[in-house]
């Protein structure tokens, strides 16, 4: 597979990469993958405006080398893997919320969204699970993704995504169970 | 309901909600992301484009936990603690299980820089164990006390960076052992060099950001999935953050100040009504504004103040005070006072202040530090640095702000004579790492001598690890110098000589960092 230098817009020099149309046009390509890619984001932060914040930097890269990303079989795929990364980072998502905050502070633009509050008890348990699991699930479920591509998304095993979703799911019915048992006291 | 069913309904949900988002327009050439303001021409320089040879921030990086080191925070992800480290010339990153242990710069592979193929510095050392520093003369570059000392159930990793960039493969997102190649097993070696032959041992070189670096991971093959799963984690945590470049402020004639490049300063203007200099840096936009009774406070801005925000306030009264902490401030030389005037001009009993009057002995200020209740370890420990970042400094050479030794002058620990046996210098530097400067901050061309407590036995060890960057301030000129020998006189005691002469190639203002043990110091001086 082909891989590219470094997933950072900031260290991407925009004037080495000539902008060519590969064999979807960027525009096409983020139209389509956008929202699914901001689910994942705002599934893996909790946070619309890091999410926001971070999808859009993910595609800012892919524009800038899109030469090269265009051309890969699945250039949803590269995204999906930056965002997914960079979401569950703790330096990228405050970095990204504090950006976030920046803007709104300007804009006047309300900071929550009520997105962020849909079945927010089960999204705040996938978050709490360990980095892959949460990514696994939010592959998985969100995105409706085979296992296989989760797999490439993660770098891992199909094994291992078995592996990772079977804990996450043990995991967050225990969680949800107690915590419907504390609310039922 | 069972969880698949729970999570297939919310995501149908949120799928649906998010349907109905606008998509923002297309990134473009244009399009730029949105960047804190910066102000006083600040400069934002990733670190990455500096690669090792960026500038060392004047804190010293490595002290372990108790004392917060400067780049070392403590935070809570999932149920798992870890603690992150920031290297600050590279941008490395990295989240690690608070129960590893991670070694001091160079501590660990102190054969690499005497290898004469080895032009590579390490920048992380982390291990379920605690790292046993020690190579052998037939694996020069690999650590073969640490590994040798790996429990059954240890393991370790290794980040080395390369003073002149190689070929290597891409910086992987996640990683396994496919992510080292084919030819990156290299078990056999290592079981080799320790005798252990329940080592497994991956190393390659990866190239990210133009910059290029090996890691090296140790494993045993009888160790626990838990510990490989935090190994994984921890290399798959590791990102190479744009880092500020540490700017710096004449914050007086007698002082600079250095700060990163992402946080906010003003100056005087903070509080018109003062009357004497003051300089602030803060985390958050500055807001002038302190009148009446409370003209000695930045009231305005410790107002703004959020959560997670710092603010340090440098009050040049020329007054006296407690003598200057050689080692920095920490909350243990610096306490938390109670309730003051900036709580009070502020109207914010909330705000942790830290405030006093501090001298050297010539010059004295007050310090005001203060922190939101929400700031983190690592946010805590860089504002104590920015804090201990003020230099008594003189101009020099046009704009050159030259290091100067401390008045009265700083005396070594016992064994070593209480100044210079030249006339014209004096020592500066702390019992850990010191040198002896020009008392004119004009430089003089001379070997590299430095001296140390923890170097007291040249027979124990002849050939010191002492590190020496010499980074030109006013242009693009670096010099590295890595390791050294020994000499010593009556006169000067035992000293340590870096491998390199102090040899400035070109004129101009000289930033002189020397590092030894986890030890740093650093001077600037003119070279004419």
């Amino acid at each position: 597979m082909e891989t590219i230098k470094t997933v950072d817009p900031e260290l991407i020099d925009l004037a080495d990469v000539p902008i060519v149309q590969g064999p979807e046009s960027f525009d096409t390509f983020y139209r389509s993958q956008y929202r699914p890619v901001l689910g994942l984001a705002i599934v893996l932060t909790g946070s619309k405006a890091a999410a926001e914040e971070i999808t859009q930097d993910a595609f800012l890269a892919a524009y800038r080398s899109w030469e090269k990303i265009g051309r890969y079989e699945k250039p949803e795929a590269w995204v999906r893997k930056v965002v997914s990364n960079r979401s569950v980072s703790r330096f990228r998502k405050t970095a990204a919320e504090r950006r976030a905050t920046e803007r709104h502070e300007r804009t006047g633009e309300r900071s929550i969204d009520p997105i962020e509050d849909l079945d927010a008890d089960l999204w705040d348990a996938v978050r709490d699970l360990p980095k892959r699991q949460a990514q696994s699930i939010a592959l998985t479920y969100l995105l409706g993704l085979p296992r296989r591509e989760v797999a490439d998304t993660l770098g891992c095993s199909e094994e291992t995504v078995k592996t990772h979703l079977h804990r996450a799911r043990r995991t967050l019915a225990t969680r949800l169970d107690a915590e419907r048992s504390h609310r039922g006291h | 309901m069972d969880i698949d069913r729970q999570l297939e309904e919310a995501s149908a949900r949120l799928t649906g909600a998010i349907a109905k988002e606008p998509i923002p327009a297309t990134p473009s050439e244009g399009t730029e992301r949105t960047k804190r303001p910066r102000q006083g021409g600040v400069l934002a320089v990733a670190a990455l484009a500096l690669g090792i040879i960026g500038l060392f921030v004047v804190v010293n990086q490595t002290d372990e936990p108790q004392v917060p080191a400067a780049s070392s925070t403590t935070t809570t992800v999932a149920a798992e603690r870890v603690r992150s480290y920031i290297d600050f010339n590279t941008g490395l990153t990295v989240d690690y299980p608070v129960s590893w242990h991670r070694g001091s710069q160079y501590a660990i592979e102190p054969v690499i820089p005497f290898d004469p193929s080895g032009d590579e510095t390490e920048i992380l050392a982390l291990g379920s164990t605690e790292l046993e520093s020690g190579a052998s003369q037939a694996c020069p570059d690999l650590p073969v006390a640490a590994m040798s000392a790996l429990g059954v159930d240890d393991a370790l990793m290794i980040v080395t960076a390369d003073l002149v960039p190689h070929h290597g493969t891409p910086w992987p997102d996640t990683w396994s052992p496919e992510a080292f190649g084919p030819e990156g097993d290299i078990s056999t070696v290592v079981q080799d060099c320790t005798d252990r032959f329940d080592l497994v041992a991956y190393r390659n070189r990866f190239v990210v950001g133009g910059e290029s670096g090996r890691v090296l991971i140790v494993t045993t093959n009888t160790g626990s999935d838990t510990t490989l799963d935090q190994l994984w984690a921890a290399l798959d945590s590791i990102e190479f953050i744009p880092v500020p470049e540490p700017d710096s402020v004449r914050a007086q004639p007698e002082w600079t100040l250095e700060y990163l490049g992402d946080w906010y300063r003003a100056d005087s203007e903070l509080m018109p009504s003062l009357g004497f200099d003051s300089v602030t840096v803060a985390t958050f936009p500055l807001v002038s504004g302190s009148e009446g009774r409370c003209a000695h406070m930045p009231s305005r801005a410790l107002a703004e103040l959020g959560p997670d925000d710092t603010l340090v306030t440098f009050f040049f009264n020329a007054g006296e005070g407690q003598p200057w902490p050689a080692e920095g401030f920490d909350d243990s030389v610096f306490p938390a006072t109670g309730r003051t005037d900036a709580h009070e001009c502020a109207d914010r009993p909330d705000l942790e202040i830290h405030w006093g009057p501090w001298s050297t002995g010539s010059s004295g200020l007050y310090l005001l530090v203060a922190f939101g209740e929400d700031v983190d370890e690592g946010l805590r420990a860089e504002t104590w640095a920015i804090a201990s970042s003020l230099t008594p400094v003189r101009t020099e050479g046009g704009a050159c702000v030259t290091t100067l030794p401390a008045e009265p002058d700083w005396v070594p620990p016992d064994g070593w004579p209480a100044s210079p046996s030249d006339p014209a210098s004096r020592w500066f530097g702390t019992p850990d790492l010191w040198t002896s400067l020009p008392v004119d901050g004009l430089f003089v061309e001379r070997k590299s001598i430095w001296w140390s407590q923890h170097y007291m036995d040249s027979g124990v060890n002849p050939n010191p690890d002492i590190n020496v960057r010499m980074t030109q301030l006013d242009g693009d000129g670096v010099v590295f110098s890595e390791g050294g020998t020994n000499g010593t006189t009556r006169t000067d005691g035992l000293f340590m000589i870096a491998h390199a002469p102090l040899e400035p190639p070109s004129p101009g203002c000289w930033q002189i960092s020397a590092e030894f043990e986890g030890h740093t110091l650093t001077y600037v001086v003119h070279v004419p």
